[in-house]
C-alpha cells in the first residue's frame, strides 16, 4: 500500500500479546488517519460505559496520513481514548518524529488494551513487539524516560512517547510527551497510560514509507515549503504564537484572573515580545516542518536560572495572565515543570487560577507552605509539583477544575472555567460569539484548536459581539476543516499555505496513495469524522446540558476593554447551539439523526 | 489657509511594531481621510511597511495583516471615513497556539 | 565506537556545512537527499543526517572531507572508496563495495550510510552533476546549510565571535 502501511498493531497489556490487523482501503479513505483513524479504532474497540481509568479503557495512537514522507508539517499523530477529565472523547495530538518512526516500523496505528500487572514499556522494533520492565523508570520525568529508554536500547534513533509522574499518579489532565518537548497534551491521555501501568511506547522503524508518485509528492511539498516561508506563517516563525498576548489584550479577549477580566492594565511585561527578547534561546521544528514554531526559552539568572522549555501562547496565557502572574522566569519554570512531570499546561494553569480564586474567597483548606492567591508565582510553581504528586491540595486539583469544584462545593463551580470538564483556552468567548459556540459544542470539551471557530471572529468576517443564526453553519464548516487537518495529520499552522485545502489536499492524498480521491470526498470525510466523534460522546452518555459554557461567562458581562458590557446569556448560547445542530442535520436534542448517519455511512456501526 | 485636519492614532502590533520600532504613532490627516488615506500616510512615514504590512498597489493591508478600528471591528472597506480620535490597530491575523 | 581523536579536515574540501544556530532539526534535508538522489521517499537513503539532542542542539552532518580519510584506509575492498581530487569527498565504486560497513564504523562523524536497498554505502557527493547544486542546501529554508570550505567556515566563526564580543561590550552593565 502506498502512503499508508495498511496495518495497525493491537497490543494487549494484560496478556502481554500483540497482533497485526489489516486496515482496508475503504476504511482508510473514510477516516483518513490521525484523529479520524484513532477515533474510528477507539469506537470499534472500546466497550461503552467503562471507567476511563479502568483496564477496560482503550488508547489509540494513529499516524497522520503523510507521516514518514516529505509532506511538510504533516507528521502529527493523534491519541484517542475515553478521557478521564471529561468522561467523553479524549482527543489529543502531537507533532512528532514518533509518528514518522511508527510508520517506518510498519504501522498506521497502535491500539492498546488492558492493563499490565507491573510497570512496563512497549518497544515496537519494526514488526517485533517487546514488553519491557519499566519498574526502574517509574517515577522518572517524561524527558528523562525518553533518554533512559534510548540509553537502555542503545539506539539514538528510537523515538519514545512517555508519561511522567503526573500520568503515573493519574492526574486527570496528564499528557504524553515525545521528542523531548512535544506533547499529546489535552484531555488526560497520560493518566490513561498510567492506569495501564504503561510508562512509554518506544519505536524503532527501519522501513520506508512508499508513496505512489514520489516526483509529484516531492514537487507539491516543495511548493508548500516555499509557501511556508511566506506571510501565511510569519507570526508562527517569530515571535511564535506568544505574540497573541498583546493583540488579544488590545481586543479585550485576553482572560485575566480566572476570566474575571479581559485585559491587563500592563501587558508589555508578560508579552510574547518581551518573552522572546529576554529569554529566547533557540527555534526548533517538529518533524519535516519548514515553519519551526517551537521557541525554546531559557532563564539565565535568578531563582529560576536554568529553566528551559518551549513556550506557546496557551501556556503563557494559562500560567501568566490567567493566574495574574507577570513573572516570566516563573512562567518558564512552571511550563518546564508541566512538561517534565507530564501535565497539560492549559488545564494546569486554568485549574490553578480556579484554586487561587477559591483560596482568596476562603473556600479552600489551607495548604502547608503554599499561599495560593492570584499573582503568587512561587505558589503556582510549588503547587504544580504537588499536583503531580497528589500531595496536599494537589490531591484535589489533580482532578481538574470541574471535579475539584464539585469536591469543594460552596458554588465554586460558578468560576470553574471549563466546558465538559476541559479547561478553556486563552480567549474570552463573550467577545467572540462564533468561538463561544465552537467551544460549547466541541466533542473534546472547551477547545479552540478542534473548533477553529475563533477565526471568523478575529478576522472580522462576522460581528464577533453578536449571536445570530448562521453561526451554526460557520462553526460547522470551521470544525470540519480542523478535523480534516487533524486526520490528514497536517499542522493547522500550515492551513494558510493552501489556497484551497480540499482541492490541494485531495491532490496530495492521491499522489501519495495512488487512489483517485476528490475534494468532495475529503469534505465528506471531515463531516463523517466530526459526526463519529459526536456519536462516541452520545454512546458515553452525552446530554445537551453538556454543550455549555461556565456560569461566570454566561452571567457576567465583559467588565472592561473594547467589549465592555457585552454578555453571553444562556438564551443566546442556546440559540447558537440549536442553529449548529440544525446545520449538522442533528436532532433538536443534538443527537446525530439516523438520516445523517446513513448519508455518511455511519449507521449500524455500534461496537 | 491650511486644510482642516484630524488626529488619528495607529497602534502597531507584531510585525508592524517590529518594523516601525514604535508601539503607536499619531498622524494629522484631512478631515475626510479614509482608512486607505491613513495607510498611504503610514507608508510615507514608515516606507518599510510597504510590502509586509501595507500593499502599496491596492493601498490595503498585506495578506494576513488586519486593520482594526478601536479594537472592535476589522476594517473591510478601505474607503471608510475615519472619525477624529479613532484608534486604528495594525495586527497579524490571529490563529492558534 | 569512539571517534578518533585527531581527524584534520582537508583545507581544500568543499562540503555541506551546517550552522547549528540556524538548524531547526526538521529533517527536510534528508528527504531532499533521498528524493533527488534516488527518487525515494525513504530517508534512510539520505547521505546527510540530522542529529537532534533536544531541546536545543540540532545539526545536519554529511561527509566532512577528511585530510587522510579513515574510511578509505579501513576499506578491505581495494579501491572501493577513493578520495575525489576535486573536492576531497569520497567516491564509492559500487562494483567493488560489498556493503561490509567497516567504513561506517570508522567514520568519526557518522557520515557514511548503508543504503538499505542497494546494500552499498552512500556518501555525500555534493549532488555531482546537478546544476542547482546540493538538493539539501536548496531545500533548507532556514539557510542553515551551505557549500563551503573549512577556511571560509573558520572565517565566519571568527567574525561571529567578534560580533558576540561587541554585543557584550554594548550591553549596559
Amino acid at each position: 500500500m502506498n502512503g499508508y502501511t495498511g496495518k495497525a498493531l493491537i497490543i494487549d497489556l494484560t496478556e502481554r500479546k500483540s497482533e497485526e490487523i489489516e486496515l482496508s482501503q475503504s476504511m482508510l479513505r473514510a477516516y483518513l488517519g490521525g484523529s479520524g483513524l484513532a477515533v474510528r479504532l477507539l469506537y470499534d474497540h472500546l466497550a461503552p460505559g467503562v471507567d476511563p481509568l479502568e483496564p477496560g479503557n482503550v488508547i489509540v495512537f494513529a499516524c497522520g496520513v503523510f507521516a514518514g514522507t516529505i509532506v511538510p508539517a504533516a507528521a502529527k499523530h493523534s491519541v484517542a481514548t475515553k478521557s478521564p477529565l471529561t468522561g467523553m472523547l479524549g482527543d489529543a495530538m502531537a507533532g512528532s518524529f514518533f509518528s514518522h518512526t511508527l510508520k517506518r516500523a510498519g504501522y498506521d496505528a497502535v491500539v492498546i488494551l488492558g492493563r499490565a500487572d507491573t510497570p512496563v514499556y512497549v518497544f515496537i522494533d519494526d514488526h517485533t513487539v517487546y514488553f519491557r520492565d519499566a519498574r526502574a523508570l517509574w517515577g522518572q520525568e517524561c524527558f528523562a524516560t525518553e533518554e533512559a529508554i534510548r540509553e537502555e536500547l542503545g539506539d539514538e534513533a528510537v523515538r519514545v512517547s512517555a508519561i511522567g509522574t503526573a500520568g503515573e499518579n493519574l492526574v486527570r489532565f496528564a499528557c504524553i510527551g515525545n521528542d523531548r518537548g512535544r506533547q499529546a497534551g489535552r484531555t488526560g491521555p497520560g493518566a490513561v497510560m498510567g492506569s495501564k501501568n504503561l510508562k512509554a511506547i518506544a519505536v524503532r522503524g527501519s522501513g520506508a514509507v512508499a508513496v505512489a508518485d514520489n516526483d509529484a509528492v516531492y514537487q507539491t511539498s516543495c511548493d508548500l515549503i516555499t509557501q511556508a516561508q511566506g506571510p501565511a506563517t510569519g507570526k508562527y516563525r517569530e515571535p511564535g504564537t506568544v505574540g497573541n498576548v498583546l493583540t488579544l489584550n488590545r481586543l479585550g479577549v485576553l482572560p485575566v484572573r480566572n476570566f474575571q477580566r479581559t485585559a491587563l492594565d500592563e501587558a508589555e511585561g508578560i508579552s510574547g515580545e518581551t518573552l522572546h527578547r529576554r529569554h529566547h534561546e533557540k527555534t526548533v521544528a517538529c518533524a519535516a516542518c519548514p515553519i519551526a514554531c517551537e521557541q525554546v526559552m531559557k532563564v539565565a539568572e535568578g531563582s529560576h536560572a536554568g529553566a528551559r522549555v518551549s513556550v506557546d501562547y496557551e501556556t503563557l496565557f494559562a500560567l501568566g495572565p490567567c493566574c495574574d502572574v507577570d513573572d516570566l522566569p516563573a512562567v518558564i519554570r512552571a511550563a518546564e515543570l508541566c512538561d517534565t512531570l507530564g501535565m497539560d499546561t492549559l488545564s494546569t494553569g486554568v485549574t490553578l487560577a480556579w484554586a487561587m480564586e477559591a483560596a482568596e474567597r476562603g473556600l479552600l483548606p489551607p495548604d502547608d507552605g503554599v499561599d495560593l492567591r492570584f499573582g503568587n508565582a512561587d505558589a503556582m510553581v510549588a503547587m504544580i509539583l504537588k499536583i503531580a504528586r497528589r500531595e496536599g491540595l494537589g490531591e484535589i486539583l489533580a482532578e481538574g477544575s470541574r471535579l475539584a469544584a464539585q469536591e469543594v462545593g460552596k458554588d465554586s463551580d460558578y468560576f470553574a472555567i471549563h466546558s465538559k470538564g476541559l479547561e478553556l483556552p486563552g480567549y474570552d468567548p463573550r467577545g467572540m460569539k462564533t468561538y463561544a459556540l465552537g467551544l460549547a459544542v466541541g466533542t473534546r470539551g472547551g477547545c479552540h484548536n478542534r473548533s477553529l471557530a475563533y477565526e471568523p471572529d478575529l478576522k472580522g468576517k462576522v460581528d464577533r459581539f453578536k449571536a445570530e443564526k448562521g453561526r451554526g453553519q460557520i462553526a460547522m464548516a470551521q470544525e470540519d476543516v480542523a478535523v480534516l487537518l487533524d486526520s490528514l495529520g497536517i499542522c493547522k499552522f500550515m492551513r494558510g499555505c493552501f489556497t484551497d485545502l480540499h482541492e490541494e489536499g485531495a491532490r496530495l492524498y492521491s499522489q501519495a496513495t495512488g487512489w483517485d480521491v476528490s475534494a468532495q470526498e475529503l469534505v465528506e470525510a471531515g463531516e463523517r469524522i466530526s459526526n463519529l466523534k459526536k456519536m462516541f460522546n452520545v454512546r458515553e452518555g452525552w446530554t445537551r446540558e453538556l454543550d455549555s459554557l461556565p456560569p461566570r461567562l454566561m452571567q457576567e458581562p465583559i467588565p472592561d476593554g473594547p467589549g465592555k458590557g457585552v454578555s453571553l446569556p444562556p438564551a443566546e448560547l442556546e440559540l447558537l447551539v440549536s442553529d449548529y445542530y440544525e446545520a449538522r442535520g442533528w436532532t433538536a436534542e443534538g443527537e446525530v439523526a439516523p438520516a445523517t448517519q446513513d448519508r455518511l455511512g455511519l449507521s449500524g456501526q455500534t461496537a | 489657509m491650511s486644510k482642516r485636519i484630524k488626529q488619528l492614532v495607529t497602534e502597531f502590533f507584531g510585525p508592524a511594531r517590529e518594523i516601525t520600532g514604535v508601539a503607536e504613532v499619531e498622524l494629522d490627516l484631512e478631515t475626510t481621510a479614509s482608512a486607505r488615506d491613513l495607510l498611504r500616510a503610514l507608508a510615507a512615514s514608515y516606507p518599510a511597511l510597504k510590502g509586509p504590512i501595507i500593499d502599496p498597489e491596492g493601498w490595503s493591508t498585506a495578506p494576513y495583516i488586519l486593520m482594526n478600528l478601536d479594537g472592535r471591528e476589522t476594517i473591510q472597506n478601505y474607503d471608510l471615513e475615519l472619525q477624529p480620535g479613532a484608534r486604528v490597530l495594525l495586527m497579524s491575523a490571529l490563529a492558534g497556539g | 565506537m569512539s571517534p578518533s581523536p585527531h581527524v584534520p579536515i582537508s583545507p581544500h574540501a568543499r562540503l555541506v556545512v551546517c550552522d547549528p544556530d540556524l538548524c531547526v532539526g526538521c529533517q527536510l534535508c534528508e528527504f531532499a537527499c533521498a528524493s533527488v538522489k534516488d527518487n525515494s521517499a525513504n530517508i534512510l537513503r539520505s547521505r546527510i543526517r540530522v542529529m537532534r539532542q533536544e531541546p536545543i542542539l540540532m545539526i545536519s552532518i554529511a561527509c566532512r572531507g577528511c585530510e587522510d580519510p579513515v574510511c578509505v584506509k579501513v576499506c578491505p575492498r581495494d579501491g572501493a572508496l577513493a578520495v575525489n581530487p576535486d573536492n576531497s569527498l569520497i567516491d564509492v565504486d559500487n562494483d567493488k563495495c560489498d556493503g561490509c560497513g567497516w567504513c561506517i564504523d570508522a567514520c568519526p562523524f557518522g557520515a557514511i550510510v548503508l543504503d538499505p536497498e542497494t546494500k552499498r554505502v552512500i556518501i555525500c557527493d555534493l549532488c555531482a552533476g546537478r546544476d542547482a547544486g546540493p538538493a539539501c542546501v536548496e531545500m533548507c529554508s532556514k539557510d542553515a546549510l551551505e557549500v563551503s570550505t573549512p577556511a571560509v567556515v573558520a572565517g565566519k566563526v571568527s567574525q561571529s565571535a567578534l560580533r558576540t564580543l561587541m554585543d557584550a561590550l554594548d550591553e549596559p552593565a
